[in-house]
């Protein structure tokens, strides 16, 4: 992957699909906990001071280009399984008549969200710089430029229009197509473990489809996962 | 010696810096915090200015990058001082662009207005953020420190951190002040921070003494803004609330609102309450239809009158003709069900109007009132002015009143009631968009008994056409009926009722008062001797009488939804169950159903409102 704009690329959809995963469980927590203004006010500091947690985590070590795959993977399947669990944290906030599991979750799942993004993003620079040296400033650009657009996407777009389920379903098929683009240079790709790769091919592939329900589904507006569980 | 104050003054310019952003982003938050009073929707507004704050910080930083460490020293306090300078007079700038925005929306048309006051807005942001990212640029790479110790690469999280400060410290001071004040207290600290720092290392770093002045300069403003304050909030408030909602024409823009009575602004948790007075030439024009659609000021000469609440600058209530929606809201749905519900459950912002309405039925029971706020709920209880507005129905022993959120009480709640009402704020942003979700109604359904009903003022459901010629009004594409008839289909509500406070259009007592009221020169009668003039004249009042009722009762259209689990087959005549009321009458309740509302057997999908998919608001950066 020697192509710095693939690289550009990459950091801007990484950005703005993080940022969008983050705020979707953002709003989540905003909506269900009376007073939207402490969620919203924190969480991007919060995913900022994360992200580069994640990102400097690993910043003076070699690179291992199995762990994007790892890392891809995880990412997948983060926010479908986050999402799914949010409720089940929810109902325990409801039973034990605090609001503590709630937030602790919503800061575990933004937390994590912002981790893999920036421990994402040290493996995509450092792929192209091999070299340790500190990442050249215009892929912070991007990478600012990838949340810009991600929180308007959401703003304008994605929460008053599409929602938060398709939003978040969208999100994970941007990951799936991430894996399935990185099968399609697999020769380009120093991936040691092969067979691996192949099964990580398999289970993305039963994923998308999984996604694609998800998304018509929610699409037709009776995806309602909260209603489902309550009703 | 020498070492250990040059490693002092290293830290100081740090510090500066960590400051600058952390600043930076709390104006940031108050820009956020002043349009959701202008315009409403905090969500839209913080996640926007959010990404356009961490593209400028970016490409501030990038550019400062370019320069020397030396250089950066001298820059840091310029950056730092214009930032403060920027933050302080950053809503004065705003203000003044909406109150622009209003003006320009008239000559030139919403559109082009509407986006050069956003364009001030977002360049405001851009201008914040990217003296922030000049100072980040600073912190990390500071002259004097080894090359190989500084963390310029650490950056990222220095800037995670000191948003994190900024956003704590909004937190916590957004509940002692409103804006204008958190912004005033915060750029004058750091002023007079930076005015310290010239002053202790202007021969060090060679900082030019004119950033000096310009500090002390600073310093002098926003202190004297800060020691007239209240003056200065109150310019703010009555250009808000009298010029520019109440718009009155190019030359009430430039006066200093002086002459308009002093608004009262309590702070209610974060959120803001303001109690507006309107002017007593307006009481007096407005006099006859007042009084001609309400009995109030005739049973209750001594009411209050002319006093306006809102909540975040959206509109609450008016003492004049407050009860309307209050005895619509309250009193059809029992007429609907046919019977008095015994034991009630309200969910309110917290200022007792429908508890009051609620008090006059002696039929009821219990009511549980779940009250918004806590801050609000003491105002109503102790508040002159609001005790009387409500009755002092707090002191009915039927009423219990519940500080707390209706979506968690009704999670955590396990009784059923007979009758379930709710009267909250228009849903112009998510946070009271949730409470008309199909995941709410769901919860209400549940709590409801066999026979219970649940009744709603559901703002934009009364909004049709305005009068044609023939008095009639047409469906209107803005109404949001569908929305909420398919997110309580989806909800389980197979009983859904919608009706209108309408009012006829005619009222003969009130026309004979305005015509008296329209008299002036160009429509003196005895000065023309000609027939014609003299007929023309005559019909020419006759308009604007005319006019003037549709216009006052359009105004007070608003709509109302009554929905049973059950199906309910007949709507029962008007019964008056209580024998105290100023507005409803059996004319008014057959009015109130006179529209056509489309309903179908199943429901569109795609207009169930849900905390997943808020539908509610809708169109929600051009309805200014």
């Amino acid at each position: 992957m020697k192509n710095i704009r693939l690289v550009y690329f990459l950091t801007f959809l990484l950005a703005a699909c993080g940022l969008i995963e983050a705020l979707v469980f953002v709003h989540l927590s905003a909506v269900l906990n009376t007073d939207l203004l402490p969620s919203y006010v924190i969480f991007f500091p919060w995913f900022i001071l994360v992200f580069e947690f994640g990102r400097t985590f690993r910043i003076r070590g070699a690179v291992q280009p199995d762990w994007i795959l790892a890392v891809l993977n995880a990412e997948t399947w983060l926010i479908p399984a986050a999402l799914l669990s949010y409720f089940l944290f929810y109902f325990l906030s409801i039973r034990f008549f605090s609001s503590v599991f709630i937030h602790l979750f919503i800061l575990v799942a933004v937390s994590g969200i912002a981790f893999v993004r920036g421990y994402e993003l040290d493996l995509i620079t450092r792929w192209e710089y091999v070299d340790p040296a500190p990442v050249p400033r215009r892929i912070f650009f991007y990478f600012y430029l990838g949340l810009f657009s991600g929180a308007w996407l959401f703003a304008l777009f994605l929460l008053p229009l599409v929602g938060l389920t398709v939003s978040a379903f969208l999100s994970g098929a941007v990951n799936a197509a991430g894996i399935l683009g990185l099968f399609g240079v697999r020769d380009q790709v120093p991936v040691s473990r092969q067979n691996q790769f192949y099964l990580y091919l398999y289970f993305h592939l039963i994923l998308s489809a999984l996604l694609g329900w998800g998304a018509i589904f929610a699409a037709r507006g009776n995806f309602i996962l909260l209603n489902f569980i309550t009703g | 010696m020498n070492q250990r104050r040059t490693n002092l003054f290293i830290l100081f310019q740090g510090l500066l810096a960590f400051l600058a952003i952390a600043t930076g982003f709390f104006y940031e938050l108050c820009l956020a915090a002043i349009m959701r009073f202008y315009i409403g929707n905090i969500t839209l507004w913080m996640v926007m200015i959010v990404g356009v704050y961490g593209l400028s910080v970016q490409a501030g930083s990038f550019w400062e990058a370019r320069f020397a460490p030396q250089e950066r020293v001298r820059h840091l306090v310029r950056n730092c001082l214009v930032l403060h300078l920027t933050g302080a007079v950053s809503l004065t700038i705003l203000h003044l662009s909406y109150a622009g925005h209003a003006l320009l929306a008239r000559y030139w048309g919403i559109t082009p207005a509407i986006i050069i006051f956003y364009s001030v807005v977002f360049f405001l942001v851009a201008d914040i953020g990217s003296l922030s990212g000049k100072a980040l640029a600073f912190l990390g790479s500071e002259p004097g420190v080894d090359p190989a110790k500084r963390w310029e690469d650490f950056q990222g999280l220095l800037l995670g951190l000191s948003g994190l400060i900024g956003a704590l410290l909004f937190l916590k001071l957004s509940k002692i002040g409103d804006v204008w004040w958190m912004v005033l207290i915060l750029a004058c600290i750091n002023i007079f921070i930076i005015f310290v720092f010239i002053l202790l290392g202007y021969k060090t770093v060679r900082i030019s003494l004119g950033y000096g002045s310009l500090a002390l300069i600073g310093l002098l403003i926003t202190a004297a803004g800060l020691f007239r304050f209240q003056d200065m909030r109150q310019l703010y408030l009555k250009d808000f609330y009298h010029n520019i909602l109440v718009y009155k024409g190019p030359a009430d823009f430039l006066s200093a609102a002086r002459h308009y009575p002093r608004i009262e602004r309590f702070l209610v948790g974060r959120d803001n309450l303001d109690l507006v007075k309107v002017p007593e030439w307006i009481l007096e024009e407005e006099e006859p239809v007042v009084r001609a659609y309400t009995q109030k000021f005739t049973r209750q000469p001594d009411f209050p009158r002319g006093y306006m609440l809102y909540f975040n600058g959206r509109f609450i209530l008016r003492s004049d003709f407050e009860e309307i929606p209050n005895e619509y809201l309250t009193h059809i749905p029992v007429v609907l069900n046919g019977k008095v519900p015994r034991r009630v459950l309200l969910f309110d912002l917290g200022a007792g109007l429908v508890t009051r309405e609620l008090t006059k039925h002696p039929g009821i029971e219990q009511i549980i009132q779940v009250s918004f706020s806590p801050s609000l709920t003491r105002l109503a209880q102790n508040h002159p002015l609001l005790r009387y507005l409500n009755g002092a129905a707090f002191q009915d022993p039927r009423v219990q009143v519940v500080v707390g959120d209706a979506f968690v009480y009704l999670d955590q709640d396990r009784h059923y009631y007979d009758a379930i009402y709710m009267d909250m704020p228009v849903p112009a942003s998510y946070r009271f968009s949730r409470l008309y979700s199909s995941e709410f109604f769901r919860r209400v359904r549940a709590h409801l008994t066999q026979d219970g009903y649940f009744a709603f003022q559901a703002p934009g459901s009364g909004h049709f056409m305005y009068f044609d010629d023939q008095g009639r009004q047409g469906w209107s594409s803005k109404n949001k009926w569908p929305v909420y008839y398919d997110t309580l289909q989806d909800a389980g509500f197979h009983t859904v009722i919608p009706y209108v406070s309408a009012f006829e259009i005619y009222h003969k007592q009130a026309a004979k008062d305005l015509y008296e009221l329209t008299e002036s020169p160009e429509f003196d009668l005895d000065a023309n001797e000609d027939i014609v003039e003299i007929l023309a004249a005559e019909k020419m009042r006759s308009m604007i009488v005319q006019d003037s009722l549709r216009k006052y009762v359009y105004a007070l259209q608003e709509g109302f939804i009554f929905a049973k689990a059950a199906r309910k087959e007949k709507t029962p005549g008007y019964r008056d169950w209580v024998g105290d009321l100023f507005v409803l009458n059996p004319q008014r309740f057959e009015a109130a159903f006179q529209f056509d509302y489309p309903q179908r057997a199943g429901f569109v999908s795609r207009r169930i409102n849900t905390l997943l998919r808020p539908y509610l608001p809708g169109r929600i950066l051009w309805d200014l």
